[in-house]
This record gives structure tokens, sequence and C-alpha cells, in this order.
């Protein structure tokens, strides 16, 4: 029996984030009268820089922008990709959904598991971010999304080196077990509180995610996938 | 006797030219890359293409397999471009230094329909000769 021999295995790995199925990451950039939504790669994620996906602008779900106190602002959103989100918002909060997804042998589709004919898997894909500008009530209350990472100090009063308490709350609700990770390197686990401490170790934008898989209930998909990301700049590079 | 005995020949000929498709399993090597996700995942299934050194149309298209895995022979040196794909937005676009195998039998396209036959035909005509000189001699 003759057989092919291997000369050499490669393995490449995508820079991609969490996991198969939330592998991107989602993350606002400040820019004159408000911010633009960014998704792909972040420069903190990979190594080979900045990589943006175009999107379609209603993957967008629902945005909240807030003052320092709490209070809602008026946010005005774009229809072009990348979505332009203009307001003076202290805290702001995008959420985004890219529907359902079906893995088949002929690779990801956008799909429910119920519109395929043979699927391996499939989820329904959400992600989120949260950018606090300033810090107040409005950043250190929960604004009870899906998901969301909400920080128990002010992090824009933090330096390089500093610890920094978290929370990931899901509609309110503290989310044990979900992995937090830090410029896309998982850096601990949630506990029964929601809790959990990072170190930021750099300055300018910091990019902290988390994720959570969910069962779905109903038969488009196996499971919910929710990605969310807490950003802010410290220091230099805000 | 002698249907039966043209029965094996027949089989091994069908197989090497099943529906009027050749084929040949070589020795040799072949350049395996593994494709993951960030998170050790294999990105499976998904669409790929390997480009020869300095060429622009594909040596190879098709899809990495369950492990995320995707395999080629390289018939010349140079850094040859993988381009891996999926619809929601994941891939890579990389080269890889490959040369062919020196040790390798250069490719062909198997025995093809002539080839078969005449397989077939030595099979038989051996097993007759076999048979003959044993048998007949022995009558």
């Amino acid at each position: 029996m003759t057989s092919f021999r291997t000369r050499f295995l490669l393995g490449v790995g995508f820079a991609a984030g969490m996991s198969a199925a939330v592998a991107h990451d989602l993350w606002l950039e400040p820019e004159a009268a408000g911010y633009r939504l960014l998704y792909g790669h972040h420069p903190r994620v990979s190594h080979e820089g900045t990589r943006q996906i175009a999107y379609a602008p209603d993957i967008v779900k629902s945005v909240v922008c807030l003052d320092a106190a709490g209070g809602r602002l008026p946010a005005k959103i774009g229809d072009a990709s990348p979505v332009k989100i203009e307001g003076d918002c202290a805290v702001l909060y995008v959420l985004t959904s890219s529907g359902y997804w079906t893995k088949t042998t002929a690779g990801a589709k956008n799909l429910k598991k119920t519109e395929t004919a043979a699927p391996l898997g499939s989820w329904q894909s959400f992600e989120s971010v949260k950018h606090i500008a300033r810090w107040g009530s409005g950043a250190a209350s929960p604004l009870a999304p899906p998901l969301e990472i909400v920080p128990a100090e002010d992090p824009l009063a933090l330096k390089d080196g500093d610890k920094l308490t978290l929370r990931v709350l899901a509609s309110g609700q503290p989310v044990a077990d979900a992995t937090v990770s830090y410029d896309g390197k998982p850096r601990g686990q949630t506990g029964t509180d929601g809790a959990v401490n990072i170190r930021v170790r750099h300055a300018g934008l910091q990019l902290i995610q988390a994720s959570t898989r969910m069962p779905h209930a109903g038969p488009e998909a196996d499971e919910v996938v929710h990605t969310t990301a807490l950003t802010f700049a410290l220091g230099a590079g805000q | 006797m002698r249907a039966l005995l043209a029965l094996p020949a027949a089989l091994v000929a069908g197989t090497l030219n099943a529906h009027g498709l050749s084929y040949s399993a070589q020795p040799g090597s072949a350049v395996i890359l593994e494709l993951r996700y960030a998170d050790g995942s294999p990105f499976s299934y998904e669409s790929a293409e390997v480009y020869r050194p300095a060429e622009t149309l594909p040596f190879l298209t098709g899809r990495t397999d369950a492990n995320g895995r995707l395999a080629f022979v390289p018939d010349r040196s140079g850094d040859w471009r993988v381009r891996a794909f999926s619809e929601d937005g994941h891939g890579g676009d990389f080269t890889v230094a490959a040369a062919p195998d020196s040790g390798s039998s250069a490719p062909s396209a198997g025995l093809g329909t002539v080839g078969g036959l005449a397989v077939g035909l030595s099979v038989i005509f051996g097993i007759f000769g076999i048979w003959s000189l044993f048998f007949r001699r022995g009558a």
C-alpha cells in the first residue's frame, strides 16, 4: 500500500478572537462628533494589524447613548458601513446581530439550521460593545442589555499595571464561568457573582471581551452565542 | 472455466477504471496545512485556494477537511500562496515555501483505459498459461 508522507505539517491559526462562532472584534473608534463602529480584527488582538470587515448596517439592532449621570441622550445613527454614531455619549452601547449561522460541509452559511440540508452545528450570533468615555453613574450602573461588562470602579483612572474588577451581566444578572479576555487573550473566568479581575497592561485603547454560549430555544439553531466588549482609553492614545 | 478465470482480471480492470475514471496512489510528499481559529478549533469545510509561485490561476481550489486540513503536492519550488476563507469573514492569505519532493515519482495520469485493459488481458493470459502448464500437461 502506498501512502503520502507528510513533508511538513504547518499549523496556521487565524487571529480571530474567541471562537469559531464569535471570532471577530467589534469596537468603537472615536472621531469628530461621535464614533465609528468597526468590525474585524482589532490591532490589539491581531498581530497582523487592523483588519476591517465590511458589514451590512442593518446588523445594528440597538444603540444606547448616556450622559455621565446615566441620562439618555439622542444619537444619530448612520446608514452606511462602517456605521457612524453621532452624539456626546459618556457611555455608548451598541448591540449587533448577524443572524443565524450554520456550519455545513460547504462551509459556514448565514442560514438557520432549519434552512440547511445537513447541518453540522448552528448558532445565533450577537455581538455588542460598550465604550466608556467619561465615568459616572451612567458607566457604573448596569444597562441591562442581553450581555454587558460593568466596571466596579472608574477604569479611566487606572495606570499601566493596575487591577480592575469587572462584572459580566446578562440582562442585569451575573454570568458565572464566562471567559474574559484582555487584548484577545483569556485572563480569567467570572465567579458566581459575575466578577473577575484583570490587570491593564498598556496605555491607549483597552479591549476587554466576554462571551457566552447558551442553548437556543427554537429549532433555528443549537446555541445563542454572544460576545460583548468593553472599551475605554487610558493616558496617551485616548 | 475460462469465464471463471477471467472474472478476477475483470474485477482488477474495473477497479482501476471505474466509470471511466482512472486513478493511482503514488508515494510522495505533500504539504499539509492545518488551519485553525484562534481558539484552536478547526477551520473545517471552508474554501481554500493554492497558487503556484508568481501565478494568478489557482493550482488547487477546494475545501479544508473536517479537521481543517488542506494538502497539496508542489510541482515547483518557491513561495506558494494559500488563501482560505469563509462566508462569515474569517480567513487567511499567506505564503508557504515549498518544493517538489525529489524522491517521489512524477505525477502521471494513471493507467488509463488502454492500460487497464492491458493489465486485465495480461492477468487472463497469465492465469491461462499457468493452468495450461499444470493441468493440460497432467491430462
